[in-house]
């Protein structure tokens, strides 16, 4: 066999995709709400009364319909968080930020967000949703600029 | 059922989000492809390998035969000629095609090939082409290691050669369908 | 096999070309919850699941699976996904009837989907060949159907015309006007056909499948489940799948082998020496309409070279001896993920009695084919009312 290295080595090329999606009834509720009241909703399952953050038209836990929307938050508890200390192709943010899940008050599912990379951010915290001004929201997550702690320091 | 909620102030709910997916890639080569592709650029013929237990001829080249399973190791030569396995005429535009519609894409079997080669006809009237009819590659002055090395497949014209008619298909060398080989 | 399964229920979606109302997860769940509906069972009936779609390119949302399975119940259970090119939907079936047929499981539902219109559709079919071979050349599903075509008629000539093929769009779509579900119902005449646009010659567009977002599930139980959940279950009677490689000697996409070896594998399982005969109608994968002679004379329904006096015969046609495609085909509605598993669901509900309108009276046996890839991947699934 000939062992002498490929000489081409490799192809390069790109394809850009285009997409848009249709958000679902619950989602495009979600969203609308964000966008025009500046108001989070969750949605009550019709069987084990969970509610879901975003809501989905089906309860992810036990496959039942939802009944109702339920006003969450604005406000939360950080159940978990990581730092993003270098930008990437695609980051939300400019680095270096933090991820948060953050279960919304009156929501029994956590919901994914972003944070300012400050101390205050740590699990057990609790956050509020910074809002984007009214005519700068589009009816997407981003209205909601980041969450940021309701008070800084406090216990671990 | 969950109730639909109207937005307010006559604005159209959020009922699509829009993104982009942008895919870049580098695909290697790896040996096989490599050595096909220098082939074609640098001495201008097309090489791949054959099985040297059932004598199949491959494309495009790789180190298993498809059809025993055998290691394959030997190169030989195929022709840059050989006959029209189909054809078909290509109106629709589609990403990424070789030329404006409308082209014709055809699959060769080139002499000494078991294995259809694709490509695109050029210097022909639509009306003029027929599966089994005789084609030969038009090769770029400047090849850069792809399929595009060679531009298109043109019929071959002259005394004594067969044109195609319709239901006219020659099985070639190497193994048939059927044909136990395992 | 250690015990024999069947369908209970099969649950599908209106396809259309853009279903704006839904997200995919509850695009899916709607035929899934229609198809528990059918069978009388609930999602906590369901003991596993499968979970069939298309290249994620296509929608652009990686394991979707994940994304899905819970909107069907799948929380807390097990889950599979299949992918097999455009014979998905039939390969996740029969995951299914694996499943269920291996003792491990009683009651499984499979759901199969498509929602193009939320992306494009030749991303996705052109990603689908090798970049460092024939990917710039081809041309999605109608460049490779057009060759195909082109072969089939070159080698069959003059027993075979095109307008054999304008003959297999008419009738399917005017079968589709009694199918409630399908997306394209149409009375058109073989001149229409021969006069609309040439998309990938010899195609034209009325010889071509239309792009559909839908979703189709089926709820497979083991025959002691089955017997008690409906009357008239669906029994799996013959199983055969096949694959190939576009890029070995020979492989001839007039006459395909994996077709041939699929049909071959279902019908010695299923006791079946004639097809034509014993079987009393099919639903094939017809993406383009010459591709339902070839796999006529494939499956064996007739001898290679007379699919277009099958045609011409009439006996395919709904009232005629042999109906084929009498849900209209995926000429009509071709959501891809689901398209080979709706060929099943047809059969199935065919054979249970259940097709509404398009139903063919006294259906014993039916069978369901589908192809994918690059016409190397072939199915075959055979139902019958008693086993």
């Amino acid at each position: 066999m000939d062992l002498k290295p490929p000489e081409l080595i490799y192809l390069e090329g790109e394809t850009r995709c285009n997409y848009h999606w249709a958000t679902g009834g619950a989602v495009a509720a979600f969203l609308s709400a964000i966008r025009d009241h500046g108001k989070l909703l969750g949605a009550v399952c019709e069987s084990c009364g969970g509610v879901t953050v975003p809501p989905q038209t089906y309860c992810e836990k036990c496959g039942s319909s939802m009944s109702d929307w339920r006003e969450v938050g604005p406000g939360g508890v950080v159940m978990s968080w990581t730092r993003i200390a270098d930008g990437y192709e695609g980051a939300p943010l400019e680095a270096p930020f933090r991820f948060v899940l953050v279960r919304l008050a009156g929501a029994d599912t956590a919901m994914v967000h972003v944070a300012p990379d400050v101390d205050g951010i740590k699990v057990g915290a609790t956050v509020s949703p910074e809002f984007k001004p009214e005519g700068e929201r589009k009816g997407a997550v981003t209205d909601i600029r980041w969450f940021v702690p309701d008070a800084m320091g406090g216990e671990e | 059922m969950l109730e639909v909620v109207k937005p307010s102030g006559g604005r159209e709910p959020v009922i699509e989000t829009t993104g982009e997916l942008d895919i870049r890639y580098r695909y290697s080569y790896g040996e096989h492809y490599d050595r096909f592709y220098r082939e074609m650029r640098d001495n201008r013929r097309i090489m791949t390998v054959k099985c040297p237990k059932c004598g199949a001829v491959l494309l495009p080249p790789r180190p298993y035969c498809g059809f025993c399973y055998t290691l394959v190791e030997d190169w030989v030569e195929v022709s840059d000629e050989g006959k029209l396995l189909t054809f078909t005429v290509v109106y629709l535009p589609f990403v990424g095609q070789p030329t404006e519609p409308p082209y014709v894409y055809a699959f060769i079997t080139l002499d000494g090939a078991d294995v259809q080669f694709p490509h695109i006809l050029g210097e022909v009237e639509l009306e003029d082409i027929k599966v089994g009819m005789r084609v030969k590659a038009v090769w770029e002055e400047n090849r850069k290691g792809t399929l595009h090395d060679i531009r298109y497949f043109r019929p071959v014209r002259g005394a004594g050669e067969r044109q195609g008619e319709a239901g006219n298909e020659e099985k070639s060398a190497g193994p048939q369908v059927g044909e136990q080989v395992r | 096999m250690t015990r024999s399964a069947a369908i209970v229920g099969t649950g599908q979606t209106k396809y259309v070309s853009r279903r704006e109302d839904v997200s995919v997860p509850e695009l899916v769940r709607e035929a899934a919850m229609r198809a528990l509906e059918d069978a009388g069972l609930k999602p906590g009936d369901v003991d596993a699941f499968v979970i069939g779609s298309a290249p994620e390119i296509f929608e652009g949302v990686n394991y979707p699976e994940n994304w899905i399975g819970p909107a069907l119940g799948a929380s807390g259970k097990p889950l599979m996904r299949i992918h097999t090119g455009g014979t998905v939907g039939a390969s996740s079936t029969i995951a299914g009837f694996y499943h269920v047929v291996s003792g491990l499981f009683d009651v499984v539902l499979v759901a199969a989907y498509e929602k193009l219109s939320d992306g494009n559709a030749q991303y996705g079919l052109s990603a689908c060949y090798d970049p460092l071979w024939d990917r710039d050349f081809a041309c999605g599903a109608p460049g490779l159907a057009g060759l195909q075509a082109r072969q089939y008629l070159a080698r069959h000539a003059p027993e075979v015309t095109e307008e054999h093929g304008a003959m297999v769009a008419v009738k399917n779509r005017k079968n589709a006007i009694s199918n409630p579900y399908a997306q394209l119902q149409l009375e058109i005449t073989v001149e229409d056909v021969m006069a609309s646009a040439p998309v990938a010659a010899p195609l034209k567009l009325l010889d071509c499948c239309p792009t559909s977002d839908g979703a189709a599930a089926v709820v497979i139980a083991c025959d002691r489940r089955a017997r008690k959940l409906t009357p008239r279950p669906a029994w799996f009677a013959g199983v055969g799948t096949c694959s190939e490689s576009p890029y070995v000697p020979h492989v001839d996409m007039a006459y395909p082998e994996s077709c041939v070896r699929a049909a071959q594998q279902a019908y010695q399982m299923a006791w079946i020496y004639e097809p034509y005969k014993e079987l009393d109608m099919a639903e094939v994968y017809e993406a383009f309409s010459f591709q339902e002679l070839i796999w006529s004379e494939a499956l064996g329904f007739c001898a290679p070279g007379e699919g277009g006096k099958l045609i011409e015969s009439g006996r395919t046609a709904m009232g005629g001896e042999f109906p084929i495609n009498p849900s209209g085909g995926v000429l009509s509605a071709n959501p891809i993920g689901a398209s080979a598993m709706i060929r099943q669901l047809e059969a199935a509900t065919q054979v249970m009695g259940k097709a509404g309108d398009h139903q063919v009276p006294g259906v014993k046996k039916a069978l369901a084919h589908s192809w994918g890839g690059a016409i190397q991947f072939s199915t075959v699934t055979i139902f019958a009312s008693e086993i």
